[in-house]
């Protein structure tokens, strides 16, 4: 790293703070392993990827019907309540509402379902409408999250959404998701990081008899499994072109009386162009 | 209850609703709206100085039932409570302040309510006379009053009588459902005559109010006082009881009336800014804050103009008022102008922790429409598309909990997706070893299968089936590692939902 500006090796421990801290944050967020030690306190700092805007998008090739990655979409917002003490959950626009079930812990915690509040902008409204919408809703101080459409968001548009979302000193921090169609990776954008969710193959070979339901599935590991690939952030760039910067995996889990989400640390790498 | 018959005068009735555990219950429902978490298993044991000890004042039903005792000394109830438990100050005007609001929620039942305060029990009274076409079934409308009085955290002993002296030495004698409803059978200090006194009369073993009758009345009056006889009269009906009826607090109103029409609207700006405040100052007196409010003016030569808001949560913030009113104002078609103008606090709340939200939930409904901010209510229904439905907060209010049918709702037991589709989408589908799913033009190998899981309409359904409620469900796990969820009727296949 000899020669590389201050600066710009500043901005590089920032983005290696906060895609680390995504890490623990998805892994804890649905109740896996390290949900104890959330509960007693000692859970991950999620202030590294707070007050900034993340983008997520789901890999696939049509461009009619876009995709929404839920699954890290609820798991970050899990995280987020867990981490503070009120607050509510705000999903802009009604593509980025999830199933209600799938909000629902496995142990039956309805917190986030109880926090959670919907915003409609109407299917006549303007884009200009519904970035207004998630202005006010990055401003408000009692919400601690928001999740929000943001297909066809220009560069000037997410700027704006960027400056909201960092909100004043003294202020409660909000973490910002933004969710956009695959076809727009390439648009330009203030958000910090860009994510692109993609479903992981299974690891089991060869096509499996069918299944009566009740059949324990999850011991077999057979559950969806997302790649959560970093694809762009302010001041990193891939090694090479189609490979990401950082890989997370989140998985499904089928145990319990409902989904949640546990994920893993699949591959790091990273590297710094002054 | 008879009937009202046109000819005949009313018969009067009233209820009542006595609490045994006033004291304990209102300072565990103050507790945990505080935020203190106080579980259903601790003992709740209210404490007050007397003569500078500490005595037990009252406690919680828990702890009655392993001994504990009013009056108690509070090392002695310690003994006995040797699991977990809260000590919490007796607050008299806190006490007295929530018989009072009872009371005025009790208006519900009927327009006339009262209260009649007392150390150990206080007493709410209804006066149900001439609500038969309301309440036709006395045993009803008790159980009805029962059971809200549980779910909000009130042990009550209710009793229905022909006066409000009976109806009280009924209900605060009810230890039981079951127990004796004739008035000569109830204890004599149900009659709430003074303990000196009580003690007199079980000195000459006279324990309950059957034993009173058949004393003279000229004994009576000479052993016990003519307030004894009083009180028997009283509940006999004999005697009348004056009781002052609990009125609601007036809503919070300001106006302001000009010498002449004023059509300048800064003045009137200015005005509507007062007229805020001074609302503002009335709900801060209250501690309550305005969930709708009504702007109205009289104008010289126009039909009156009025302008009504609903706010998402309670309100006593005057710069948020101002905001939402302030365009309004600036839209109104006053004539030759404004001679009187009027705010009202039509519909009041308690305040919540958090007003930011509220002002977040009026800003975007008053542009976005008031349908533009919605919770989800869960259903009870194992259709997938019926298990929830999303609730407009402006009418609904914010708290999920709050809903009754969100409480009970439990979760159906089954693997659902993260994603349900707003419509199904036609498929084709072979199912089995080596097959395939055709969906949204691109064909995905099937890794595994996993159903199929059969969801039919409740029996009691008459309705004809939704579009996509009925049929045969199946997990689809595909080899690029995409999960479906399809369904097989006879018509095809679809795809419902997706785990994304």
């Amino acid at each position: 790293m000899a020669g590389i500006p201050d600066e710009i090796r500043q901005r590089a421990a920032l983005l290696v703070q906060s895609s680390s801290a995504l890490l623990p944050a998805l892994r804890t967020a649905a109740g896996g392993p390290s949900q104890d030690l959330c509960a007693s306190g000692t859970g991950a700092d999620m202030s590294a990827e707070l007050g900034v805007v993340h983008e997520w998008m789901w890999r696939e090739a049509r461009h009619a019907a876009w995709t929404v990655p839920h699954g890290v979409m609820i798991a970050l917002c899990w995280r987020m309540l867990d981490s503070v003490q009120d607050g509510r959950v705000a999903w802009v626009g009604r593509h980025a509402w999830p199933a209600p079930r799938a909000c629902i812990r496995r142990d039956g915690s309805r917190l986030l379902l109880e926090r959670s509040l919907f915003v409609d902008p109407g299917a006549s409204c303007s884009q200009d409408e519904r970035i207004w919408a998630v202005q006010q809703s990055l401003a408000c101080d009692g919400i601690c999250a928001v999740v929000f459409d943001a297909s066809g968001f220009s560069m000037v548009a997410s700027r704006r959404l960027q400056l909201a979302a960092a909100r004043g000193d003294g202020r409660p921090a909000v973490l910002a998701l933004a969710v956009r169609p695959w076809h727009e990776r390439l648009t330009p954008s203030a958000a910090a990081t860009r994510w692109g969710v993609s479903p992981s193959p299974p690891q089991v070979a060869g096509v499996l008899p069918a299944r009566a339901l009740g059949h324990s599935a999850d011991e077999r590991g057979e559950a969806p499994v997302w790649n959560a690939a970093l694809l762009r952030a302010r001041g990193a760039m891939a090694h090479a072109v189609g490979q990401c910067i950082h890989r997370i995996e989140a998985t499904w889990s089928w145990s319990g009386a409902s989904p949640h989400v546990d994920t893993s640390d699949v591959g790091f790498g990273m590297e710094l162009r002054p | 209850m008879i009937a009202p018959n046109a000819m005949q005068p009313l018969q009067r009735r009233m209820l009542a609703v006595a609490f045994p555990r006033w004291s304990a219950e209102c300072a565990r429902r103050t507790a945990r709206r505080q935020g203190v978490a106080i579980g259903s298993e601790t003992a709740v044991l209210v404490i007050a100085e007397s003569h500078g000890a500490r005595i037990v004042h009252d406690c919680c039903s828990g702890a009655a039932a392993i001994g504990v005792l009013r009056g108690m000394s509070l090392v002695q109830a310690r003994a006995i409570c040797s699991g977990a438990r809260v000590e919490l100050p007796h607050l008299p005007e806190r006490d007295a302040s929530m018989l009072r609001a009872c009371a005025v929620w009790c208006q519900r039942f009927s327009p006339i309510t009262m209260m009649e305060p007392s150390a150990g029990m206080p007493v709410v009274l209804i006066d149900i006379t001439g609500c038969e076409r309301i309440h036709p079934s006395e045993p009803a409308l008790e159980q009805r009053v029962r059971h809200a009085m549980r779910a909000r955290g009130f042990t009550a002993r209710i009793a229905c009588a022909a006066n409000a002296a009976a109806a009280v030495a009924l209900a605060t004698a009810r230890r039981t459902p079951n127990a004796p409803r004739t008035l000569e059978a109830c204890p004599v200090r149900s009659l709430r005559i003074e303990r000196k006194v009580i003690e007199r009369m079980h000195e000459v073993n006279i324990r309950r109010v059957g034993d009173l009758l058949r004393c003279t009345r000229a004994s009576l009056a000479s052993r016990f006082g003519a307030h004894t006889l009083r009180r028997l009269d009283q509940a006999f009906g004999r005697a009348v009881q004056h009781i002052e009826p609990v009125r609601p607090r007036p809503l919070p109103v300001a106006e302001r009336t000009f010498d002449g029409p004023v059509a300048a609207l800064d003045v009137l700006q200015i005005s509507m800014q007062e007229l805020i405040g001074a609302v503002c100052v009335q709900l801060h007196a209250l501690e309550r804050g305005a969930r709708e409010i009504e702007l109205a003016a009289d104008c010289a030569d126009a039909p009156r103009w009025t302008r009504r808001l609903v706010f998402g949560a309670p309100s006593a913030n005057a710069r948020h008022m101002s905001g939402m009113l302030a365009p309004s104002l600036e839209g109104m078609k006053a004539g030759l102008g404004v001679e009187r103008l009027r705010l009202a606090v039509l519909r009041m709340g308690r305040m919540m922790r958090q007003e930011a939200i509220g002002e977040w939930v009026d800003t975007l409904c008053a542009r976005l429409g008031a349908d533009a901010v919605l919770r989800c209510g869960l259903v009870e229904d194992h259709r997938p598309r019926r298990a929830s439905r999303w609730l407009p907060v402006l009418r609904h209010g914010f708290d999920a909990r709050a809903t009754t049918q969100a409480l009970r709702a439990r979760v159906v037991q089954a693997w659902r997706p993260s994603l349900l589709l707003r419509r199904a989408e036609a498929a084709a589908v072979t199912l089995g070893s080596g097959g395939s799913v055709r969906w949204r033009g691109d064909s995905h190998a099937v890794h595994a299968w996993h159903g199929p899981e059969r969801i039919a309409p409740p029996w009691t359904a008459t309705a004809a089936l939704a579009p996509d409620e009925g049929g045969d469900f199946w997990r689809a796990q595909c080899d690029d590692g995409r999960w479906l969820w399809l369904r097989r009727t006879r018509d095809g296949w679809t795809v419902l939902g997706v785990w994304s």
